[in-house]
């Protein structure tokens, strides 16, 4: 047993991820360990008994630190929370760096986070304990990282928006110890208790971190100094999504996003400067390393950064007390102090694909470069040289890729074969982009003129990474979407790869057959004979999947999104969604009226699915640029468009029929609410109405179809709000008669939606009615004699 | 090759033939899926037809436009020009006021267009 900390960490981590999912009381399981150390210790020989003990010993450990730091202690500041929001004073120090940014109404907002010390409800000050996520609407820019503050607003549990499979913001907060939120409004205000130290060295960090940043922005726009932000500071506020996009598509988004390897390129940089000075080695270590700390503190502890100091401080301290460091000894303590520091970040994806990426990069290699001869080259010249780089690198990534591709394939739902190639142009490109923004920091404020000119190269190499970026990313087969493996099939896929080090490979090729046996089985085989209706929670805004028993995929509005720089629901929740699903092609998309609400998130959907049509009802709306946006993204894809009205029926879809109910085919061209598509499903005995966001004009209307209106869900027409006189909205729901009803709607939404008055009439009609708000997504499956039942995805507490 | 026994062999051939008979499937289910969509015409209470329909010049998309024949990209565009600046076709007929829709060409789509019930 010659990596000791190597099994020490895999038993802990083990025993975390046990614990998340049974629950194992503390008691036994410190008991357990004990007992098991008591037991290695009475074995202590150099026998294989004694050392299992030792990792059982640790794996309860591990059972225990985790459950243990799940607990919420009694005085932390999320025990004050009610299903309400709180108006609270809360005291504490600014912790991270706050981010300011325009919201979608032009309001500056600052986001950071505050840990707590005292919080006062009614006059009295308690002490308290923990994170808040603070989003303030007030005094943005006047406090600054590690200001001690008192702050007034409304304490909340965190929320995010629950969708079956679909990241959720929320439980990623609670992965960070975070489980509340306070909302400060525009006429409250963050009051500066007492200001940050600069002689503190975390407070001489921070302002090194603020020079780059102004140094940046001085001679840079948001595009360019975004990305050299995003790579030199780990600050990844500014960086564009579609640069981003291109970046996860071409299996390369570790460079500015997951590894920290922007953090081995500042090292490798500062060595080799530290020895041209000719500065002794070790103490260019001790030196780097020391910087190295500094800058993460410098980057507000960034976890990426952190993690990947950490890797290197792990690497360098065997160097330093001049000892042979052992890669994945020294690599699993930099993960095990990570873990003991917060054992929750196991589950962190970011923590996983750093870990996989950079362990398989150091297991891989040594077989590699055996295969590729590249240990035998022995006579130095430009050839070989060249020889060893290109196939080194590609070695490199090519092990990266083999560890971390199950997890892209879950996490972003791709799998990136150009990655390859891609790693071997973009790394090295950033490596040089990473030496000229340093000289550029360096030289900009020493001579304008030199800054001016290296921030001109800057500028230029990072247009060709885009460029070049861009170009591979749209290369036929770059990147292919995926559904999300599940973790028994990542598991498999681990243990097949393993099976690469046995000294007979036939094993390894049963284990590939047979891994591709069973995942193109469970598609072949996967067979639903349920209609499924699927009401998606994605905050204020209407989006509705259907799934026929025939097969085909139809989406109905698509929410909000479309706006550069904002949260993109068709991105961020309908896409995953689908994708794991395993749905990649939409035979039909049905937009109900023009409305942002509605329409944004589609135009994200139209660029990443194959769209067998979109429907829409031809009221143009002249002057929205998500409506321009929308018609010149159908016409740059040749989508099929068509236009329906009132009497149209969307099919063939098997024994499922799609009517479209409103708006009739005199309505004007203007786009309105009362304009929406109204459309009735039927299927056997079951039947569902889809009102969009339509009004009393436009419910009067629909009567005339009397008895046809009957079904057993209705989706509540404009996100339950006010619908117009009691009496006619009363008999239309009278009429549908719904057994039960879904309004979509946003929690805590400007409108005050759902009214009070809607939901009883809705009530009064006899239908239970549900909100996407609280009780999350809605999956409704009818079954081949119509009948149907829901399952809700929100977690009430 | 990996100098597999006999036994070996036979379960490499068993895989091999068990993922193409599953890769033929997937093929065949792709081909069969639903093929694509299209509007028809339907009456509360009377069967649901697929017939061609009429395509409403009042509120027809580029792309449905330009189904009818000879009318291309220019035309179907200077259609949906007119209708934005003019307002509502009131008759069939009046689509010959857009320029380059003659007498030759509205005899072709007659029968095709309609401006709504």
């Amino acid at each position: 047993m010659k990596r000791p900390i190597l099994y020490i960490t895999i038993a802990f981590a083990l025993g975390i991820a046990l614990s998340s999912f049974f629950s194992v009381p503390i008691a036994y399981s410190i008991i357990l360990s004990a007992i098991f150390i008591a037991l290695a210790c009475i074995l202590s020989r150099k026998d294989i008994p004694s050392h299992v003990s030792l990792y059982l010993a640790v794996l309860f450990f591990g059972i225990a630190y985790y459950t243990n730091s799940c607990i919420i202690p009694l005085d932390h500041i999320s025990r004050i929370t009610a299903d309400n929001p709180k108006h609270v004073y809360i005291r504490g120090v600014v912790t991270d760096d706050p981010v300011i940014e325009m919201n979608f109404y032009n309001q500056n907002k600052a986001v950071f986070l505050l840990k707590a010390e005292a919080f006062a409800e009614e006059g009295f000050w308690k002490k308290t304990r923990g994170y808040v996520k603070v989003v303030s609407y007030s005094n943005a820019g006047d406090f600054v990282f590690g200001d001690e503050v008192v702050i007034e607003g409304e304490l909340s549990k965190t929320t995010g928006l629950n969708n079956p499979g679909v990241f959720d913001y929320s439980r990623y907060l609670r992965l960070k110890d975070i489980y509340c939120s306070l909302k400060v409004g525009s006429e409250s205000k963050v009051k500066v208790l007492k200001p940050h130290s600069i002689f503190s060295v975390s407070g001489a960090a921070y302002s090194f971190r603020h020079w780059i940043a102004r140094s940046i922005d001085g001679r840079f726009d948001k595009l360019h100094g975004g990305f050299l932000k995003s790579i030199i500071t780990g600050d990844r506020a500014q960086l564009g999504e579609k640069i981003k996009d291109d970046f996860i598509k071409t299996g390369t988004v570790h460079v500015i996003a997951i590894s920290g390897l922007n953090i081995a390129f500042i090292a490798a940089i500062l060595l080799w400067f530290l020895g041209i000075l000719r500065i002794p080695k070790k103490a260019a270590t001790l030196l780097t390393l020391l910087f190295l700390v500094f800058y993460s503190l410098a980057t507000g502890s960034n976890p990426p950064i952190m993690r990947a100091v950490l890797m290197f401080a792990a690497l360098t301290v065997g160097y330093l007390i001049g000892r042979d460091s052992d890669m994945p000894n020294t690599l699993s303590a930099a993960a095990f102090l990570m873990l003991l520091s917060n054992p929750k970040e196991l589950f962190d994806p970011s923590f996983q694909l750093s870990f996989a990426s950079v362990g398989s990069i150091i297991i891989f290699m040594p077989l590699l470069t055996d295969r590729l001869k590249l240990n035998r080259i022995k006579k130095k010249s430009f050839l070989n040289n060249a020889r060893i780089f290109i196939l080194g690198g590609a070695a490199v990534s090519a092990a990266a890729w083999i560890g971390s591709s199950p997890l892209t394939a879950m996490y972003f739902n791709m799998v990136s074969p150009i990655s390859f190639i891609a790693n071997l142009l973009i790394v090295p490109a950033l490596s040089i982009l990473t030496g000229l923004a340093f000289a550029f920091l360096v030289l900009n404020p020493i001579c304008g003129y030199v800054g001016g000119a290296i921030s001109l190269i800057i500028r230029i190499s990072e247009d060709a990474i885009f460029w070049v970026n861009n170009a591979m990313a749209q290369a036929p087969f770059a990147y292919f979407r995926v559904k999300a493996p599940d973790i028994y099939l990542c598991a498999l896929y681990y243990v097949t790869v393993s099976l690469l080090f046995l000294p007979r490979k036939r094993y390894f090729i049963f284990a590939l057959l047979l891994l591709c046996n069973i995942t193109v089985w469970e598609t072949a085989l996967h067979n639903n004979k349920n209609l499924e209706i699927t009401f998606l929670d994605v905050g204020q805004g209407d989006s509705a999947f259907i799934r026929t028993p025939s097969g085909a995929n139809i989406l109905i509005d698509g929410s909000s999104g479309g706006v550069e720089d904002k949260f993109d629901i068709g991105r961020s929740v309908i896409a995953p969604y689908l994708w794991n699903r395993g749905v990649f092609k939409i035979d039909a998309v049905i937009v109900t009226h023009f409305h942002e609400d509605h329409l944004g998130g589609i135009l994200y959907l139209i660029n990443n699915f194959k769209i067998g049509c979109v429907i829409d009802s031809g009221t143009s709306v002249s002057e929205s640029f998500i409506y321009d946006k929308y018609m010149s993204a159908l016409s740059d894809k040749k989508i099929k468009h068509f236009v329906v009205r009132r009497g149209d029926l969307i099919g063939p879809f098997g024994e499922v029929s799609l009517y479209v109910l409103n708006p009739e085919k005199a309505a004007g061209l203007l786009d309105s609410n009362d304009n929406s598509i109204v459309l009735k499903l039927n299927y056997r005995t079951f039947g569902a109405i889809f009102c969009g966001d339509i009004k009393e004009a436009a419910i009067d209307k629909l009567m005339s179809y009397g008895e046809f209106l009957k079904s057993d869900i209705v989706k509540v027409p404009h996100h339950g709000g006010k619908l117009g006189a009691a009496g006619n909205i009363k008999s239309f729901f009278d009429q549908v008669a719904a057994k039960a009803a879904v309004i979509s709607v946003g929690r805590r939404n400007r409108y005050g939606a759902p009214s009070a008055e809607t939901v009883n009439t809705i009530l009064s009609s006899g239908a239970v009615v549900y909100e996407t708000k609280d009780d999350g997504a809605l999956l409704i499956k009818v079954d081949n004699n119509g009948r149907f039942k829901i399952m809700e995805f929100g977690h009430k507490n | 090759m990996f100098d597999l026994k006999k036994q070996e062999r036979f379960v490499l051939i068993f895989l091999l033939a068990s993922l193409l008979i599953g890769l033929s499937v997937i093929a065949y289910k792709k081909l069969n899926a639903a093929s694509g969509v299209r509007i028809g015409h339907f009456d509360p209470g009377s069967e649901n037809t697929f017939s061609r329909r009429k395509i409403d010049i009042n509120i027809a998309s580029q792309e449905e436009l330009e189904s009818l024949k000879g009318v291309g990209n220019t035309i179907a565009g200077r259609i949906i020009e007119y209708r934005d600046s003019h307002g509502m076709f009131s008759s069939a007929e009046e689509i010959k006021n857009v320029k380059g829709v003659g007498q030759s060409l509205f005899n072709k789509i007659k029968d095709n267009i309609t401006v709504g019930e």
